[in-house]
């Protein structure tokens, strides 16, 4: 096998990937816009009626979350089946931090479990009282955002890792790459300081931590899609006894 | 009968360039760890006295979020340093380092779990008003609570680092390209850890573990920083392994 060239199995891994990126970013959109920031507005007493009274469409929102970190598994998987040629070492870095990431969210969607239970089942109520109870469930529900800051640490770290690895190997464009690269190293930088000086958010907003890691992805599912893996022109030839 | 063809790889950094990175992100590990655990958790947090915890907490609120931040810091390090470690021992045993790499991997994972718990306090402790129906003594318990559950998910999670510690030991020992005794050293240290599958006995030995720990990790560091691996050993144990094409 030649290790330079992109082999079938590089290519296959590109076409799942690009279609992984998309589901599971088309599925975060809706479970995030269309679901959680339906139902968990207001105070803990109108959060509480809101999940409630859409227990479904709040059960459909976890199991989008699940869809969503099964996703992220076949990415991860498929990532490190096409960048392993350029770098075994980093390729696995890189899947092992993804995984993190993805066991972050996990944790993060088993909260919305926890916050449930608290609600649905009346001898929470009946032994804390109503008040309490609903602040339970707005703690569980809030520390999704802690969940999802820590675990983006390491996304965006595998994602400057992957970015590293699209350069070097020049299965795609190089601005692509360069783009990739910048992006996910900014949201790892924006996330630490966040941590440090959780002010920051003033300064920068959220949106801007993971928003251009975010059209990186886009971009690299299309491309992975539409052209596909360039063979690279980085590699060196080399002589070998077989 | 063999034949020589021509055929294109991608340059891989030498054995010796890759233990050296294992060193830096090794040393990186330990630091940060020394630091978040000693430093800011061993300082601010007050066994049994939610009180005083709460009162530390708010009061050193900077330095709490300093040592969150370092303690991530010490997982992406322990997960990079688990991941490349894996391919550096993989000549010397592909199944067991890589048993070894998803043990690690697991404790890691443990580990950045655990210390969510160990920021939520703050917000807890923070006046957030969905939480204003608690009474101040309310919430310092459950803050206290949270940093327990912080702690003891770190002790989980030594228990998988000491299975880690103990496979990857024995591949040093079986390896030929690292001293034998920084293997014995490992294997050792991942004994003292598997305490924690009793917790009180864990907590316990802690402080007896985490020096021979400490001192066993200082000499692979060193090691690893200063001479990497015997690189003709190495890639003699990966030829004969099919692991190494020269």
């Amino acid at each position: 096998m030649s290790i330079g060239t992109v082999d079938e199995s590089q290519r296959k891994a590109a076409k799942v990937a690009g279609f992984a990126y998309l589901i599971t970013f088309a599925t975060v959109v809706y479970v995030n816009f269309g679901i959680h920031d339906r139902l968990i507005v207001g105070t803990n007493a109108e959060t509480a009626r809101n999940i409630l009274a859409h227990e479904r469409l709040f059960r459909i929102g976890i199991v989008g979350d699940l869809i969503y970190c099964a996703g992220v598994i076949v990415l991860l998987t498929t990532l490190y089946v096409i960048l392993k040629p350029v770098s075994r070492g980093l390729a696995l870095l890189a899947a092992f931090w993804r995984l993190v990431w993805v066991l972050m969210w996990l944790a993060m969607t088993l909260n919305l479990f926890d916050a449930l239970r608290f609600l649905n089942h009346a001898e929470f109520s009946q032994a804390l009282g109503a008040e309490r109870v609903q602040a339970l469930a707005s703690l569980y529900l809030g520390t999704r955002f802690e969940y999802y800051y820590v675990g983006l640490l390491f996304g965006a770290l595998a994602s400057t890792v992957c970015g590293y690895l699209w350069l070097k190997s020049h299965y795609i464009p190089r601005s692509l790459a360069v783009f990739g690269v910048i992006s996910s190293a900014f949201c790892v930088v924006c996330t630490l300081v966040f941590y440090i000086f959780p002010n920051f958010d003033k300064i920068v907003n959220l949106w801007w931590f993971d928003t251009p890691m975010g059209l990186f992805d886009i971009a690299l599912s299309f491309w992975l899609l539409i052209k596909g893996l360039r063979p690279s022109e980085a590699a060196v030839p080399t002589t070998q006894a077989i | 009968m063999s034949t020589a063809v021509t055929m294109e790889r991608f340059a891989e950094p030498s054995p010796r360039l890759k233990a050296r990175i294992i060193g830096v992100f090794y040393l990186l590990t330990i630091l940060t760890g020394i630091f978040a655990q000693g430093f800011v958790s061993g300082r601010l947090v007050v066994d049994g006295d939610a009180a005083a915890t709460a009162t530390n907490i708010l009061t050193h609120r900077g330095l709490f979020q300093w040592g969150f931040a370092v303690y991530l810091i010490e997982m992406a390090c322990n997960v990079a340093m688990t991941a490349l470690f894996y391919d550096l021992l993989k000549p010397a045993g592909r199944s067991v380092s890589l048993l070894a790499a998803f043990l690690g991997l697991t404790g890691c994972v443990i580990k950045t779990f655990s210390r969510v718990f160990f920021i939520v306090p703050l917000f807890v402790l923070g006046g957030a008003p969905y939480l204003s129906v608690f009474s101040v003594e309310q919430l310092r318990a459950l803050a206290l609570l949270f940093l327990k559950v912080n702690d003891r998910g770190a002790g989980v999670a030594l228990v998988f680092f000491g299975f880690y510690a103990l496979l990857t030991g024995y591949l040093i020992i079986r390896s030929t390209f690292l001293p034998r005794i920084l293997g014995v050293l490992s294997v050792v240290g991942g004994l003292g850890w598997l305490s924690f599958l009793y917790l009180p006995l864990g907590h316990r030995a802690f402080p007896y573990v985490a020096v021979f720990v400490l001192l066993g990790a200082a000499a692979l560091i060193v090691w690893l920083l200063v001479f990497g691996v015997n690189e003709q050993r190495w890639k003699e144990q990966a030829s004969a392994v099919g692991e190494w094409r020269s």
